[in-house]
C-alpha cells in the first residue's frame, strides 16, 4: 500500500490564457506541505484537480489512493477542504452548518467542534452573513478540522485575516499537526506560515512547479555569499546559481546548492569570502521565481 | 449515488427556502382562488396574476438555489461533501422539482377540476389552460436545464427573458389552432389531436431538458 497521500504525475490543464504544466508532486502521509506561488501561479487550479473540482487535461492524479477525478466522492471522504473563496451559507447560523456537517460525516468529534467553537471565539447561533471574514474563514476550518480528516487541503486559508485571528487559525493547525497520521496541504503566498508549519515545500510559478523539497533541504541549500574579486579574477563556476549581484569588486552570490565546497571553490578562484548568510523563505522563493523567470525582481 | 449526502442536500434547499417558498406558493394559490371565485376585472387580473406567480416561483427557486449558491461561494463548500457532479445535479433537480412541480400539480389540479365542473369558464377551456400550464412547467426546465449547465446568470435570464417574450405569442398560436380554437367556447371539454400533439410536444421537451442537462453535466471538466 502507497505511503503517499497525494501523488500527481505529469498533471495539465491549458487554459485560453493559463496552462498548468506536467506538474509532478508527491506528499507522504503525516507530511505537511507548503504550496507557495504568487497570484495566479496555478496553486488553487493545482488543487482544484486534487479536489476532482476540476479535470486535468493529462497526467494522473491518486489522492489517498483514489484516481481522480473518477473517485472523487471516496477520496472527499477523508479530505478537509479550505479554499479562500469557500463561502457558507450566509443566512445559516454556524451551528445549522455543524449541524449539517454531523450528518454527513461519521467521524464528526462533537466535543472537539465546541472546543473549536470556543478556542475561535465563535457563536454557534450566529448567522454567516453577520460574522467578520475572519470569524468566517475559522468557522470554515472548524467544520474541516472537526470530522478528523486524513488529508487537509487548506488553499490560502490565511488570506485577509487581521494578525490575531491568523495566530489563532495557525495554533490550531499546529494542533492538528500534533497528530501524525494527519497530512496537510497548505497553499499559502505567506511565506512565514509555510516556514512556521511545513515539512516539505514546493514553489509554483506560471503554471510550473520549479522546486520542491524539505523545508530543511531548502534553508541548509540556499545562501547569499559575498565575495571580493580582486581586479582580474572572475568568478568561478558555482553550482546552483540563482542570481549574481555586482558591485565593483564586490559581488553577492545568491546559491541554492550551498555546501560545504561552495566556498572553497571561490577561493581556490582567487575570490575572497566575506560572508555567508543563509536566507529567509520569502527571499528563497522571490529568487527562485525570478532565476525561473529569467530576471531579477525586486 | 450517494443517496444519504443528496438527501441532506435536498433538504438543506428546502430549509434555506421554507419561508419565501410559503409565501410564493400562498400567492399562487390566493390568484388562482381569484380566477375561480372572483368576478370580472378581479377575475382578469387574478389570472394574469397567476401566471406571474406561478412563473415567479419557478425563478424564485433556480435564483436562489442554482445561481446563488455559485455567485456567494457556496457551491465550492457543496462540492468539497464527498459528492460527485452528478449527485450534485440529481440533488439539485430533486430539490428544485419537488419544490415547484408538486405546488404546480396541485394548482394544476385545481385549475382543470375548477374549469371543468365550475360555470365560471367554459369547459372547452380545459385544453388550451392545460397547454398554457404545461408550457410554465416546460419554462421551468429550461430555466433549470441552462442553469445547471451553463452556471451562468446571464444566460438563465436571457431564457427567462425569452419565455417571457414567447409566452403571449405562443398561447395566441395554440388557441387559434384548427383543433382548438372552435372548442374553446363550448361546453365539452375536445381533446383534438392538435391538443394532444402540442400537450405531447411540451411534455417531451421537459425530459428532453432533464436529458440534456445530464448531458451537459458529464461533459464538464471545471465545477468551480
Amino acid at each position: 500500500m502507497t505511503n503517499l497521500a497525494i501523488e500527481c504525475s505529469g498533471v495539465g490543464k491549458t487554459y485560453k490564457e493559463f496552462t498548468l504544466k506536467d506538474i509532478n508532486l508527491r506528499l507522504e502521509k503525516g507530511q505537511v506541505m507548503g504550496f507557495i506561488g504568487p497570484n495566479g501561479a496555478g496553486k488553487s487550479t493545482t488543487i482544484r484537480i486534487l479536489m476532482g473540482l476540476v479535470y486535468q487535461d493529462r497526467g494522473e492524479v491518486r489522492v489517498l489512493g483514489h484516481c481522480m477525478p473518477d473517485a472523487q466522492a471516496l477520496a472527499k471522504r477523508d479530505i478537509g477542504y479550505v479554499s479562500e473563496d469557500m463561502r457558507l451559507f450566509p443566512n445559516a447560523t454556524l451551528g445549522w452548518h455543524m449541524g449539517f456537517m454531523q450528518k454527513i460525516y461519521p467521524a464528526w468529534d462533537t466535543k472537539y467542534a465546541e472546543d473549536l467553537l470556543h478556542r475561535f471565539d465563535l457563536k454557534a447561533s450566529q448567522k454567516i452573513k453577520g460574522m467578520s471574514h475572519g470569524q468566517r474563514v475559522k468557522s470554515t476550518l472548524l467544520l474541516a478540522f472537526a470530522r478528523f480528516p486524513k488529508l487537509l487541503i487548506l488553499d490560502e486559508p490565511t488570506t485577509g485575516l487581521d494578525p490575531v485571528a491568523r495566530q489563532e487559525v495557525l495554533s490550531a493547525m499546529m494542533e492538528v499537526l500534533a497528530d501524525e497520521d494527519r497530512t496537510i496541504l497548505f497553499s499559502s503566498h505567506n511565506t512565514q506560515d509555510i516556514e512556521h508549519l511545513s515539512d516539505s515545500i514546493t514553489f509554483i510559478d506560471r503554471g510550473e512547479v520549479i522546486s520542491s523539497s524539505t523545508k530543511d533541504d531548502f534553508m541548509d541549500r540556499w545562501r547569499r555569499v559575498r565575495v571580493e574579486l580582486p581586479q582580474g579574477i572572475d568568478l568561478p563556476n558555482v553550482p546552483g546559481v540563482k542570481h549574481i549581484q555586482r558591485s565593483g569588486s564586490i559581488a553577492v552570490v545568491t546559491t541554492g546548492l550551498f555546501n560545504g565546497t561552495t566556498t572553497e571553490l571561490i577561493e581556490s578562484g582567487g575570490g575572497k569570502i566575506l560572508g555567508v548568510e543563509p536566507m529567509t523563505l520569502e527571499e528563497i522563493f522571490v529568487t527562485d521565481v525570478s532565476a525561473s523567470r529569467g530576471r531579477a525582481l525586486t | 449515488m450517494n443517496t444519504q449526502i443528496i438527501k441532506q442536500l435536498i433538504l438543506k434547499d428546502w430549509y434555506f427556502q421554507r419561508w419565501m417558498l410559503s409565501a410564493y406558493i400562498s400567492g399562487c394559490f390566493i390568484t388562482l382562488f381569484g380566477v375561480i371565485w372572483g368576478q370580472d376585472i378581479v377575475r382578469t387580473i387574478s389570472a394574469s396574476l397567476f401566471v406571474m406567480a406561478v412563473m415567479s416561483l419557478s425563478m424564485y427557486l433556480i435564483f436562489t438555489t442554482v445561481i446563488n449558491e455559485r455567485k456567494q461561494g457556496n457551491l465550492s463548500f457543496v462540492m468539497s461533501l464527498p459528492i460527485t457532479v452528478k449527485d450534485y445535479t440529481i440533488a439539485k433537480m430533486v430539490a428544485n422539482a419537488a419544490a415547484f412541480v408538486i405546488p404546480w400539480s396541485v394548482l394544476f389540479t385545481i385549475a382543470i377540476y375548477a374549469i371543468a365542473t365550475l360555470d365560471f369558464l367554459a369547459a372547452g377551456w380545459v385544453p388550451i389552460i392545460s397547454i398554457t400550464l404545461v408550457y410554465i412547467l416546460v419554462f421551468y426546465s429550461v430555466m433549470l436545464t441552462v442553469s445547471l449547465a451553463f452556471e451562468s446568470e446571464g444566460w438563465t435570464i436571457f431564457a427567462m427573458v425569452a419565455f417571457f417574450m414567447t409566452f403571449t405569442f405562443a398561447f395566441m398560436w395554440v388557441k387559434g389552432l384548427d383543433g382548438i380554437a372552435p372548442y374553446i367556447q363550448g361546453d365539452k371539454i375536445v381533446w383534438s389531436s392538435d391538443a394532444l400533439t402540442v400537450l405531447a410536444a411540451e411534455l417531451l421537451s421537459i425530459v428532453g431538458m432533464l436529458g440534456l442537462t445530464f448531458f451537459f453535466q458529464s461533459r464538464k471538466t471545471d465545477f468551480l
